[in-house]
């Protein structure tokens, strides 16, 4: 059961360094807004099941309303993104690190109190898709289904992106801008709606990422902080830019804070940040050995 | 002799950017380094500033081994580098660019607590440096209010400043507008001349690496083609069907 | 004949700079005679957040360095302090008290910073963030000793030499304590000037600009980050000390990433890029803090407004700004260092 914890985690991280990976990858962006995305996801979503279910008319049709609160989360979490992009967003790309760094903080700054003047300072909880999904059982062992969905889904989205960036003419497209912007604006690509579609799909991953972890979780208020750190590492240590990497550090670090958890459960506080701490303590270069960053 | 080259090797995977290279200068030598592109001329600088280490192969500079020194101690020993696309301090002024290089390669960086302006002696030099290199007038602008081929000289003054025996430029009029070239080139190889300095310079242009350089050599897929006297040398019929192309 | 010449130049500008400076503590010295001690208060608060900004800007600002958890700094220094008052009050002397605040916090610097400097920048970033809020954990959670989020309670100090009976807090720190603030923040400002007009403070600048080819004309790089690191940290710390003596009392929050996110604010909000920008940006956060909290409670909000305009459109922050704008200010600018060289010329022919 602790591996399958920790792969779920592994698999949110997985789609938030995902988001990271390809913003920097084709826009050279350090993205921490990637974080407001996952917070937005989870307030959207969790708001949508908790009201929605509240009506005693809709409970029956609970596993629907489930889902389409997640879906409904990912596209307004999306669509914040596409909004923010064409507004704020395309005025980051060209100005140095710390700047970057500084105005995509800024911006997580501003979405934490949005958030709070929307939703308040209260947790919202939308337990229903993780307990109607039930458990499975396997030789005595009792998996969460909701977790296994969760896996599979970040699985097959990994999958989809790669197919999209290595066997698509879209894909094409993306890893031109990403080699060099000049060069892809020379052949008569627009630089400016692959940066735009780009920032929309991590909107997309980041929303996602935190609709899914809503039922387990719920959303409260600075619930993007620990996710972003971790996603961050994952993204950075795998190799800005490289899938594969993200993929066994998501996992190795999904894992990592699922046993600690397990062992230690009286450090879940600082636990996050002891991991970082001492990842970056021991391996300087990341988890991969690549220079990221 | 101050720089000696023995069979110097660099692959990258099947690409062999230096391919068993040797050659020798002298002091006060200046020496031309031409070829195509992807010859090997950027490696072989690399190589020689301490950038990369060989795969193969030795350097000696004035009797040492510094095959795989680090930058930082080729640097004490007087080997400085400029770079081809200009690598400068662009948040501190020209003079200042200067300045701190004479600090830092005199070892003068620990000192905290008193002003920099106040050591005179080091403004002044500075102030001569910038003056050999027709920057003096500009000493308080910014770099990026310099043009181009101020900008360039710029980075050789930095290296310059760092008392070197022998200097290292990477295409020092690349990006420079032709009618400027030989401008630049004149202050170039006036302060290299005026300290005595060792010099290799890798230039595509063969006209300014003719009215420069007291030798070539010609480097084509990361081997050694000719090396003699600039006259000589492009004369050579197997050189002029290889630069064929490059030269105006 | 030139050396002297460039030596009375300098002299003349130094000159310049120290009547400015004795000219701003004679106006600190007036105020609490004209203004009523509510603003002694906001402007001793303001003197402590000011020394924490100078010393995280040598690390932002002149070597180039952004830390996401400098807050760490500050709550040693203040917890230093509150430790001592409630666990040791026999030497809870100022003097001791703050001399032990700034060596714990140089200590830890000193510790932390051999595992920070040796990651990439976006990494440091995220580290010390990790740091920090590791500490704010620790704090929560040895509840016994630190009384976690009840926070202690600093009382006035001892001062060796000097004796202090039965005064309000306020009394106290409007009638003495205002005084040693202001004394303590005019050396520090001096020490940063000199460390930043030094040769290591144009190494580190040209560490900040290019470190590789810092690295190239015989900088060592690792070392330099390393000191100012140190440097910044101690500043932070003693700045930590220092506020909560004001503020009468300390919690965890000063080691929260939000209190971290502050300090980079209020660098960033004078303008990171001058000397005086973080003392000028920690007047007016201290302005902001108290006045938003009237009419908003959305504090991050604001401050993310502010720091997403001020990155995107005034690196150079406020004080940048009004750099620009009133160019006498400034001890001397390009135009006029040009006008006098050429007149000097001039007089030299």
């Amino acid at each position: 059961m602790i591996i399958i914890n920790g792969l779920y985690y592994a698999s949110i991280l997985y789609l938030l360094s995902l988001g990271l990976n390809l913003i920097f990858g084709v826009s050279k962006l350090i993205n921490l807004t990637q974080g407001s995305f996952y917070s937005l996801g989870a307030y959207i979503t969790a708001w949508f099941i908790s009201t929605m279910l509240s009506f005693y008319i809709l409970k029956g049709n609970a596993l629907l309303i489930s889902f389409s609160g997640i879906l409904l989360g990912v596209i307004i979490t999306g669509l914040i993104g596409l909004l923010i992009e064409k507004t704020v967003i395309k005025y980051i790309y060209n100005i140095s690190l710390e700047r970057q760094l500084l105005a995509t903080y800024g911006l997580l700054l501003i979405f934490m109190d949005l958030e709070r003047m929307i939703w308040g300072g209260n947790i919202i909880s939308a337990p229903q898709p993780l307990r109607l999904l039930g458990e499975l059982s396997i030789d005595g062992y009792h998996y969460s289904i909701y977790y296994l969905l969760i896996i599979i889904t970040a699985f097959s989205i990994g999958i989809a992106v790669q197919f999209l960036i290595y066997k698509t003419d879209l894909g094409i497209l993306f890893r031109v801008v990403s080699y060099d912007r000049e060069i892809a604006s020379g052949l008569g690509i627009s630089v400016k709606k692959i940066s735009t579609l780009t920032f929309f799909i991590s909107a997309l991953l980041g929303g996602l990422a935190g609709s899914l972890m809503v039922p387990i979780t719920s959303a409260s208020l600075g619930m993007e902080l620990d996710p972003l750190i971790l996603s961050f590492m994952v993204a950075v240590a795998g190799g800005l830019g490289n899938f594969w990497g993200s993929l066994i550090a998501s996992i190795i670090i999904g894992e990592t804070r699922s046993i600690m958890i397990a062992i230690f459960p009286e450090i879940e506080l600082a636990l996050i940040y002891l991991i970082v701490f001492i990842i970056l303590a021991t391996k300087p270069e990341g988890i991969l050995g690549r220079k990221g960053g | 002799m101050i720089l000696k080259v023995y069979n110097l090797k660099k692959y990258f995977k099947e690409v062999r950017a230096v391919d068993n290279v040797s050659f020798t200068i002298d002091s006060n030598e200046v020496v031309g380094i031409v070829g195509p592109n992807g010859a090997g001329k950027t490696t072989l600088i690399n190589l020689i500033s301490g950038f990369l280490l060989p795969d193969d192969g030795r350097i000696e500079y004035l009797g040492h081994d510094i095959t795989y020194l680090p930058p930082h101690i080729r640097l004490k020993m007087g080997i400085a580098r400029s770079f081809q696309i200009v690598n400068l301090f662009e948040r501190i002024s020209v003079i200042d660019n200067v300045i701190i290089s004479i600090f830092s390669s005199r070892g003068m960086t620990r000192n905290m607590l008193k002003p920099a302006d106040f050591y005179t002696h080091v403004k002044e030099e500075a102030i001569k440096i910038l003056e050999i290199f027709g920057l003096s007038h500009k000493k308080d602008y910014m770099p990026d209010e310099l043009s181009e081929g101020e900008r360039k000289l710029l980075d050789i003054a930095i290296a310059y400043a760092t008392n070197p025996r022998l200097i290292l430029m990477d295409e020092p009029t690349s990006g420079v507008a032709t009618k400027d070239k030989f401008r630049i080139m004149d202050i170039i190889i006036n302060a290299i001349r005026a300290n005595k300095l060792s010099a290799v310079i890798v230039e595509h242009d063969l006209d300014i690496i003719s009215s420069y350089v007291d030798s070539v050599l010609v480097l084509n897929e990361g081997r050694i083609l000719a090396r003699g006297k600039p006259n000589e040398v492009l004369e050579d019929p197997l050189v002029k069907k290889t630069l064929f192309g490059i030269s105006r | 004949m030139r050396l002297y010449i460039n030596y009375i130049y300098e002299l003349k500008k130094l000159t310049k700079i120290l009547m400015t400076l004795i000219i701003f503590i004679f106006i600190l010295l007036i105020l609490p005679h004209i203004l009523p001690s509510y603003y002694i208060i906001f402007i001793s608060y303001a003197l402590s957040f000011a020394i924490a900004s100078l010393g995280f800007n040598l690390l932002l600002g002149y070597t180039g360095l952004l830390s996401f958890g400098h807050a760490v700094f500050f709550a040693i220094g203040a917890y230093s302090v509150a430790l001592i008052a409630r666990y040791l009050p026999n030497i809870y002397y100022f003097e001791i008290v703050i001399l032990i605040a700034l060596i714990s916090s140089a200590l830890f610097a000193a510790l932390i910073g051999i595992i920070a400097l040796r990651v990439s920048e976006a990494y440091f970033a995220i580290l010390m963030l990790a740091v920090s809020m590791i500490i704010y954990s620790l704090i929560l959670k040895f509840y016994t000793i630190t009384r976690g989020s009840d926070g202690l309670p600093v009382p006035i100090p001892k001062f060796i030499g000097l004796t202090i009976h039965g005064i309000s807090q306020d009394v106290f720190i409007v009638k003495y304590y205002y005084y040693i603030l202001i004394s303590i923040f005019i050396v520090s400002l001096i020490i940063m000037y000199l460390i930043v007009s030094s040769p290591f403070g144009k190494a580190l600048q040209a560490i900040r600009d290019n470190p590789n080819r810092a690295y190239l004309i015989g900088i060592n790089v690792k070392l330099y980050k390393y000191y100012s690191f140190v440097i910044s940290g101690t500043y932070v710390g003693l700045a930590g000390s220092l506020w909560s003596i004001v503020n009468m009392y300390t919690s965890p929050e000063v080691a929260h990433w939000s209190f971290s996110s502050d300090i980079v604010y209020m660098t960033l909000l004078g303008g990171y890029t001058i000397f005086l920008g973080p003392v000028l940006g920690a007047i007016i956060y201290t302005l902001i803090k108290l006045y938003t909290v009237i009419f908003t409670q959305y504090w991050l909000l604001a401050s993310g407004i502010i720091i997403l305009i001020i990155s995107l459109l005034f690196p150079e922050g406020l004080g940048g700004a009004f750099l620009r704008a009133y160019k006498f200010l400034a001890p001397l600018t390009i135009k006029r260092e040009r006008k006098e060289i050429r007149e000097k010329n001039r007089r030299l022919r």
